[in-house]
């Protein structure tokens, strides 16, 4: 359980650092890191913070029985942003099917909550296994 | 409730979370009382509270009548005593 | 309907006319799942006789047999509290069903005995569907189904309703139902109130009998000793004013020998009977790894004071996410699609160019404004069955209570409030959940005001003009703006109308369970389609009616070429409508150009943008330039808030008439108008004086 609890403490630590950087570079205006690393907006920054507040508080409750439930609203939460957000960019290249278009959708694919919503899915899948066998 | 002598009655809002009480008896009109009753929750009926801030709406739970949430003037309305 | 119907005698092939099925069940059982499938989503709603509330009827054909469905609201009991329950006992009573389904939640079976009980009391051939066996199985609840069915003397299947299973022997249990008789039910309520019922029923009997009434005069006595509001109602109604006062008095005598309420003692008798019954038949052991483990579990986080709303907060940015963000793009596929290629192939195509005008700007706007509608609440529909299906949108009302309570509303009320920020339409439609018609109608009464996606545009256009440096601060506050007339409008009506009351409410918090995707597409569709038929057909008449007046005038036909020309279309009925309201707007120094923008936007808010850049003869791009000639920017943010507070659009109108009636309605139109016109003129002179 441990290796779980600490595989989730490090993504949740990424969703924090990532909206914390974006913060700061809001505030003082300038550039830290590439924005595909960084929340989009306002809304998605407050998201991070939630994800990553979750993936936190499993780890410090890793020896209760509320670990596991916590740790699956997080994942799946993880996972729903992921998919959203795949959704629209296969829609938007569908629809726009321009010669850019591609690289605009790869910009897309690297984007921080779609890889940390793929890191997420091994975490499901785990817990899911517990919960439900 | 000024009737009642017993010193563990009390109001279901103001029960903690994790407790069970036995329902002792429903104040309040016919219209709220029969709604109660229909769902099964009725005097001698033991419920678990699920979740209960202290001001808000409380979730109860049994057997009989799954998990409801009842709004917090509704939860006043419910004397119950503790029995765990 | 009812009068040609002869029972006795005969075959299931003589029968001409569909046999009625109610489908009737507690909230959460299912129920829906059932009835779509048993229906295979050919479904259609239809109207209550007198209420304006929807049911849905479906149709199955089995070996020749046609079979009418009624899908009834989700009830506890049949006591007539709720409008949900007035409506599902008037189907009971007026709609004469040959048989009633009732689906069941095999997990807490004894809740939902409580409305089997009430329903063989009428003296119904019911069939129980004890759905959701998987689920029970794995909670360790164990039923001796044949045991009940003996004891209740009425067929009861184990159904799954999500994976087909039971469903075959559901229907071939129901044609071997038709032509047996209604089973003998009867539950001892102990002498003293045995004997009044008794009493009541020698009353009743014969006028019941002379009037050929097919409801069981026990039954009816019962709902006398209850004092059924509705069921003396309508004894009174058919001129039974002295049986009523006759079987009051028998309950009060009761009343006074048992010194007890009379209907809460028979309500214990009712649980007292099936509480025997579950001794009997129903064993729970605790399972390991149970639902309700699971459920509470999560509700430790999903209600937690702090984690909880955060993950509510985050949940909603989703939604939104998902349905404005990722239908844009379908949006604009519709909206290039229609205002290109399908607007030049019918303007090509068709001659004069009186007739291709009417098609184009009138019919196909209007046809384009609804569809432009379509994905959007697509999506927003989907996100949010998928929200109600995984039993998420009751923990939204928990956590929210508090809150909503301030507003005389409980936390359910929340939903369609917040739907209202991406759409109002869809918020209106959402109050149906609620409870009291109270709750439904200040609910509906809040949602115009919050600023939907399609004053945006708006806002945009005119910060772009009038305040460049801080843009997002001018917007921000107009849609707080909005949520605080909103919270004055509920403050003030349920000052006025309501008297200050609370919703005081019990809601059923179903377990979470995994959502079937295909039950929620059928949902979500089911909702659009709703959409297209109620407002789709105003929005298009609308559409047309402004066509007409912008190509006439007091002088007769213009032509379509008023539509792209400021001087012809100076001379339409549009033009001396707005001048004519000219003076009115006087106050708030407006000219018709801007009167008539905003009478488009009645259409829809989207409208107002381009109307103006018509009006004022450029492009949309150079709209602000002109704009910040003509205004001043304490009139333009004037000109922001009558934007934002007045009627939204036809289709929510629409909308609020089919769900509150077209009184309430015309009501919320005034008085948006009222409040927008005040607050756009409050900022005019308060502003004028600090300035």
């Amino acid at each position: 359980m441990k290796t779980v609890a600490g595989y989730g403490l490090i993504i949740g630590i990424t969703y924090i650092s990532s909206t914390l950087i974006f913060l700061i570079e809001n505030m003082s205006g300038t550039r830290l890191l590439i924005p595909q690393l960084l929340p989009e907006d306002g809304g998605m920054a407050f998201y991070f913070i939630t994800v990553g507040s979750l993936y936190g508080y499993a780890y410090f409750k890793s020896r209760e029985k509320i670990f596991e439930t916590v740790l699956l609203v997080a994942s799946i939460m993880s996972i729903a942003i992921m998919l959203v957000q795949l959704l629209n960019s296969t829609l938007n290249l569908m629809i726009t099917l321009t010669s850019n278009a591609w690289i605009i959708a790869t910009y897309n694919l690297s984007r921080i909550e779609i890889i940390l919503g793929l890191l997420s899915i091994p975490l499901l899948l785990r817990i899911r296994r517990d919960i439900y066998e | 409730m000024r009737g009642d002598k017993l010193d563990n009655v009390l109001p279901l809002s103001v029960v903690k979370e994790g407790k069970t009480v036995r329902i002792v008896k429903i104040i309040g009109g016919g219209g709220l009382v029969r709604r109660l009753y229909e769902i099964g929750l009725l005097p001698g009926v033991e419920v678990m509270i699920v979740r209960n801030s202290g001001f808000g709406p409380v979730i109860i739970r049994n057997n009989v009548s799954g998990t409801f949430c009842l709004g917090f003037g509704v939860a006043k309305k419910i004397i119950v005593e503790v029995v765990s | 309907m009812s009068c040609h119907e002869s029972r006795a005698g005969s075959t299931l092939k003589a029968r001409q006319k569909a046999i009625k099925i109610g489908i009737i069940g507690n909230p959460n059982v299912g129920k829906s799942v059932l009835f779509n499938k048993l229906t295979k989503g050919k479904a259609w709603v239809g109207n209550w006789p007198g209420v304006t509330v929807e049911k849905k009827v479906g149709k199955l054909t089995l070996d020749g047999i046609s079979f009418e469905l009624v899908d009834l609201p989700g009830i506890y009991g049949l006591t007539a509290y709720s409008q949900d329950e007035l409506i599902a006992r008037k189907f009971l009573l007026e709609g004469k069903p040959e048989i009633v389904i009732q689906v069941t939640n095999a997990i807490n079976l004894e809740r939902n005995l409580y409305l089997t009980i009430q329903l063989l009391e009428m003296g119904f051939k019911l069939v129980i569907a004890l759905n959701m066996a998987d689920l029970a199985e794995k909670e360790g609840v164990k039923i001796d189904v044949d045991g009940l069915r003996r004891e209740l003397r009425t067929p009861i299947i184990p159904t799954i309703a999500v994976k087909n299973f039971g469903l075959n022997q559901l229907i071939e249990t129901i044609k071997e139902q038709l032509d047996k008789p209604a089973p003998f039910f009867k539950i001892d309520y102990g002498p003293e109130i045995e004997e009044a019922i008794e009493k009541i029923r020698r009353l009743i009997d014969s006028p019941i009998r002379r009037l050929g009434l097919k409801i069981d005069p026990r039954w009816l006595a019962i709902r006398l000793l209850e004092d059924d509001n509705d069921i003396v109602q309508r004894l009174r109604d058919m001129g039974f004013e002295d049986i009523v006062s006759e079987a009051r008095h028998i309950r009060d005598e009761l009343q006074a020998q048992l010194n007890e309420s009379v209907e809460v003692l028979i309500i214990e008798k009712r649980y007292e009977y099936l509480l025997n019954l579950s001794r009997k038949y129903v064993r729970r052991k605790t399972a390991e790894k149970s639902l309700t483990d699971l459920t509470d579990g999560l509700d430790k986080v999903l209600t937690h004071p702090i984690l909880g709303l955060m993950v509510f907060v985050s949940i909603l940015y989703l939604l939104f996410k998902f349905s404005f963000d990722v239908a844009s793009s379908l949006t604009e596929v519709i909206r290039v699609t229609f205002s290109q290629h399908i607007h030049d192939l019918v303007k090509n195509s068709l001659h004069p160019e009186f007739i291709s005008s009417l098609f184009v700007d009138g019919v196909l706007n209007g046809v384009g404004t609804i569809l432009i509608f379509i994905p959007n609440l697509l999506f927003l529909f989907i996100g949010i069955s998928t929200l109600e299906d995984t039993g998420y949108m009751a923990r939204v009302a928990f956590l929210s209570d508090r809150l909503m309570n301030r507003l005389g509303l409980s936390g359910r009320a929340m939903i369609p409030l917040l739907i209202g920020f991406g759409c109002n339409v869809p918020a209106v439609m959402s109050t149906r959940v609620l409870g009291s018609d109270r709750e439904r109608r200040l609910s509906v009464f809040m949602i115009p005001f919050m600023s939907c996606s399609a004053r945006l545009p708006i806002f945009l256009l005119l910060t772009l003009a009038f305040f460049r440096e801080n843009q997002l601060i001018v917007i921000l506050s107009m849609y707080f703006l909005g949520v605080f007339i909103a919270v004055l409008t509920a403050l003030l009506f349920n000052n006025l109308f309501y008297r200050k009351q609370v919703a005081g409410y019990v809601m059923d918090m179903p377990p979470y369970l995994n959502p079937s995707i295909r039950n929620i597409l059928a949902k979500s569709w089911e909702r659009i389609r709703s959409f297209l038929m109620k407002a789709g057909t105003i929005i298009l008449l609308m559409s047309v009616v402004i066509w007409v007046l912008s190509v006439t005038g007091p002088e007769g036909y213009i032509g379509p070429e008023a539509l792209r020309d400021v001087e012809l279309l100076s001379r339409s009925w549009i033009a001396s409508f707005s001048r004519f309201l000219e003076p009115l707007f006087k106050p708030l120094n407006w000219d018709w150009r801007i009167i008539a923008s905003l009478s488009f936007g009645f259409i829809a808010k989207e409208v107002v943008v381009s109307s103006l850049a018509v009006l004022y003869n450029v492009g949309v791009e150079s709209l602000p330039t002109v704009l910040s000639d003509s205004l001043t920017p304490l009139a333009a943010y004037s000109l922001m808030t009558f934007a934002l507070l007045y009627t939204p659009c036809m289709a929510t109108v629409a909308t609020m008439r089919n769900e509150v009636g077209l009184r309430y309605t015309l009501l919320m139109v005034l008085y948006q108008l009222l409040i927008a016109y005040t607050a756009a003129y409050l900022i005019l002179s308060i502003g004028g004086m600090v300035i």
